[in-house]
């Protein structure tokens, strides 16, 4: 059988904000009111929460599947990484942990942990349940920075897998997240964001064999083009053109510092499933825009061009093209200009060119991290092209 | 020369583990309900979501003379209203709608098989659909022979390169010699693994959930027998009347309507052994196993094991519903029923004396689909003096609505006194998954593109299920007929099904 869920390609949008309950009573207590505790005092406070809610005579479903350990540098990004913990409870109810380490908003005691705690709720459809989950915020300063991880460890829920998510540059050696990453099952970043891209990609690279799964946000937002592309060749018919790939052009947005990363995870994607390696001869060009040759499995060249375009969207570094070149047919995916869609064709040398039009959007944060906490367990193909991606960045 | 399907290595990761191969779908009877309010709003939703193949196209073959553009401009009214997934998009809706085509054709005009022969020709070149065609027969069922009998006649029953495939909507004959006969013409044209027999249940989220739920956690399968399990009660029941669908009804009855294909589905993913694989034939092997179990009672026996009832006027959710005789095109004395209530034994080592009651009807007070399993009561009661009466573990998959699983079982009420109350653990798809799961027909439809006949019944399932049912129409052949109307339209059926399931010392869940 078939699993119809369409993750790699579109998922459902997630609600730009959760329904807020309406019950007044309840909704005093679960609007998302914060309770500034100590952090020894959290597990103490949320049982209160519970019961205030239990005795305001709605019922609600306590849920969690996930704790969802958020590291964030800003009250702003704080705040954020809740709303986004919020929307990701519908699919994943989960446990929010937030460290919030903010040099310009200290907090009340140097060097000390300050905590708060709330309930927040939503109702998945209008005839399901109220579904409840909770939300711890530490905001720490000072050495306060360093108990971060001890801190966090009573807190998590028995049972259940932990996934940190590290916006941002992880500062990969440093003994806080080193600590963090100690607890996690999952670590989730995103290497669109990465300000060094060359360094910090081989860094990477290098973790793909520690005990956690490595998530990579910029390889959620490739699911759509690998799965518009792995379909090209389902046919039988068309398999033939796999092995006789000879080029391929990628586009990807530019920005002001180029990011590739997402272009060469594409590469490497295609070059560990078909068994590239890279070639003898020396990348041309720039970071920016370079070719370089690939060699396949059958010996023959194939030609990888990457070209940084204006981009579409607000995320440079994006692909905004795909095309693959074999002697007989020509693939390619193309984002529309302006819509959130793409264009995609299958051209046959004499004989029939097929095309049509999907949904392509851009994927919000949240949308990603919906996406990648359906997955369970490490994903080695994601290790694979990062692998090779790594090797091509750093030619 | 048929290609073999070797495993994409690019699929390697991703969710769906492949799309269909571009192909045509030929629609007989486009111009009908099942095409405008399921199948084409089905193919949109998949289109949205990326998983039709590039070049996908449908071919509306229909005897009114309706032409391609008022064809588009009707499905894309059709999907306004009934696509799952809204709202429309523009840019998706007009590359889908490039890919319909309506043909005008009489189903027993050869010239018009001629036409569909070369008009298929025709998109295979242009459209890159690689010679694959899947027809749909959404007639009505009386029409089937001929199309069938066309089809081979024109060489449109294989294809190569490329496939070929059926797809036939119930009621898939009207009684065992008829489904018999009909089996025989289709295999006449088509390999059984071409043909897929649809029976839309299969396609639920939730009825594919029973063999997840038995199969993927180890703690069932040894309580799943005779030593633990008292009974089985399926319900499939209906608020709502014949809503106009007389003519269909007087041919078919609950028992043809329901029973022959849902509810005996239910049955036997409920009763079946494991499949030795995940299979199409491996777990279709295991389904007719069960049915073949399933005694067969001699005909003067059939009224002991099963009730019928056909609903009065009465009242159903605040408003006046009439009789099923008042409703149109049914007799003003007919004797069809729309309520049965049976049980029925699966004579095997895992079943043995377990009864599995089913019942099923229209104008009940509410529309709901449940399999409820009653388990034993403990060997010993050590709480008798506390409670009232100690209610036994039931384990319920709600298929529809609020789809989910729950648990009842006995639990102490926080107190200085050992008080004892039931209470539920619940799984609830709308809790614990935001998603609204697909329709059954965009799974089915796209399972029958990629060839996956597992959640399609096969001949000798169909057969199997003919033999019970026709079993116990011939007992009712032989019986005095019954009093009908014999339940108001919005209670729970007639009084003599209460009687038939109490004096084995149970009663019907309060649903």
């Amino acid at each position: 059988m078939t699993n119809n869920q369409p993750l790699d390609l579109q998922p459902n949008p997630l609600p730009e904000k959760p329904e807020p309950d309406s019950h007044d009573e309840l909704g005093a207590l679960v609007s998302g009111l914060p309770q500034a505790i100590a952090v020894q005092d959290i597990e103490g406070e949320l049982r209160r929460l519970w019961k205030s809610t239990a005795s305001a005579g709605q019922p609600v479903m306590r849920a969690c599947v996930l704790n969802l350990l958020i590291y964030t540098r800003s009250r702003e990004e704080a705040e954020r990484a809740g709303e986004i913990a919020i929307r990701l409870m519908r699919r994943h109810p989960n446990r929010a942990i937030i460290l919030q380490t903010d040099p310009a908003e200290p907090t009340g005691t140097p060097d000390q942990l300050e905590s708060l705690v709330t309930i927040s709720c939503l109702r998945p459809r209008p005839d399901s349940p109220t579904v409840c989950c909770e939300q711890i915020t530490i905001k720490a300063s000072g050495a306060g920075v360093e108990q971060l991880s001890s801190s966090v460890l009573p807190l998590l829920v028995t049972d259940v897998p932990v996934v940190l998510w590290w916006p941002g540059d992880p500062p990969f050696g440093k003994s806080l997240y080193r600590g963090l990453v100690s607890v996690a099952d999952y670590l989730v970043i995103d290497s669109s964001s990465f300000a060094d891209p060359l360094v910090e990609i081989a860094q990477l690279a290098a973790r793909t064999q520690r005990r956690y799964a490595l998530c990579d946000l910029n390889w959620t937002r490739l699911n759509p083009w690998r799965a518009l592309t792995a379909q090209f060749f389902d046919a039988p018919s068309s398999q033939v053109h796999l092995s006789n790939i000879q080029q391929v052009n990628v586009q990807y947005g530019k920005g002001e510092q180029p990011n590739p990363i997402q272009a060469m995870l594409i590469i490497g994607w295609l070059g560990s499933r078909l068994g590239w390696q890279l070639g003898k001869a020396p990348a041309t060009g720039n970071l920016a825009n370079q070719s370089l040759i690939m060699r396949g499995p059958n010996r023959q060249n194939i030609i990888v061009n990457l070209r940084a375009v204006e981009p579409l969207d607000a995320i440079p570094g994006s692909i905004v093209e795909l095309h693959l070149i074999t002697p007989n047919a020509e693939f390619s995916i193309t984002q529309t200009p302006g819509e959130s869609s793409a264009h995609v064709m299958a051209q046959l040398k004499d004989g029939a060119t097929m095309q049509r039009v999907v949904p392509l959007r851009l994927l919000s944060e949240a949308e990603l991290l919906d996406m990648q906490l359906a997955i369970r367990g490490r994903d080695p193909i994601y290790e694979q092209a990062l692998t090779l991606g790594a090797q091509l960045i750093t030619l | 020369m048929q290609l073999t399907a070797v495993p994409n290595p690019l699929r390697e990761g991703l969710r769906l583990p492949r799309t269909p191969e571009p192909c045509i779908m030929v629609i007989f009877g486009a111009s009908g309900d099942l095409t405008h309010r399921k199948l084409i709003p089905a193919l949109y939703s998949l289109a949205v979501e990326g998983l039709l193949p590039t070049g996908f196209t449908v071919v509306a073959v229909a005897r009114r003379p309706i032409g391609t553009e008022n064809f588009r401009k009707q499905m894309r009214e059709a999907v306004e209203e009934y696509a799952r997934v809204k709202p429309v998009r523009d840019d998706v809706w007009e590359s889908f709608a490039q890919g319909l085509i309506y043909l005008q054709a009489n189903f027993n005009d050869s010239y018009g098989y001629d036409r569909l022969h070369d008009l298929l020709e025709q998109i295979d070149n242009e459209r890159g659909t690689g010679h694959n065609h899947l027809f749909y027969l959404a007639t009505p069922p009386n029409y089937y022979p001929e199309i069938i009998q066309e089809l081979g006649a024109h060489g449109l029953n294989h294809s190569d390169p490329g496939w070929t495939r059926i797809i036939i909507e119930k009621p898939f004959g009207h009684d065992l010699e008829s489904a018999r006969e009909l089996n025989r013409e289709v295999a006449e044209i088509f390999n059984e693994d071409q043909v897929f027999r649809i029976d839309h249940y299969l396609g639920k989220e939730t009825v594919q959930n029973i063999l997840v739920f038995r199969f993927a956690n180890g703690i069932w399968e040894p309580l799943w027998n005779r030593d633990h399990i008292d009974h089985v009660q399926i319900t499939v029941s209906e608020q709502i009347g014949i809503e106009g669908r007389g003519n269909y009804f007087e041919q078919a009855g609950a028992i043809r309507d329901m029973v022959q294909n849902h509810m005996l589905q239910l049955l036997s993913l409920v009763a079946m052994e494991p499949p030795v694989a995940f299979q199409a034939n491996d777990v279709r092997d295991e389904k007719v196993k069960v049915l073949r179990s399933i005694r067969l009672y001699a005909p003067e026996d059939v009224p002991l094991y099963t009730v019928r009832g056909q609903y009065g006027p009465g009242t159903t959710a605040g408003e006046q519903v009439p009789g099923y005789r008042s409703e149109t095109n049914v007799a003003p004395n007919s004797m069809v029923e729309t309520y049965v209530a049976l049980k029925l034994f699966v004579d095997n080592w895992r079943w043995s004396d377990v009864p599995f009651y089913l019942r099923t009807g229209k104008a009940l007070p509410k529309r709901i689909s449940e399999i409820s399993i009653q388990f034993r009561e403990p060997p010993y009661m050590l709480f008798r003096d506390y409670a009232g009466q100690l209610r036994p573990n039931v384990l319920s998959m709600r298929i529809q609505p609020d789809e989910g699983i729950s648990l009842m079982f006995e639990a102490k009420v926080p107190g200085p006194t050992m008080d004892v109350r039931p209470v539920n653990m619940e799984f609830r798809y709308g809790a614990s998954f935001g998603e609204e799961p697909p329709e059954a027909y965009e799974r089915l439809l796209l399972d029958a593109m990629l060839g996956d006949s597992t959640l399609f019944t096969r001949r000798d399932e169909v057969e199997a299920a003919w033999t019970i049912v026709n079993r116990i129409m011939e007992g009712w052949k032989l019986a005095p007929p019954p009093s009908f109307p014999n339940y108001e339209a919005g209670i729970w059926g007639p009084a003599e099904a209460e009687t038939f399931i109490e004096e084995d010392g149970r009663t019907w869940r309060r649903l």
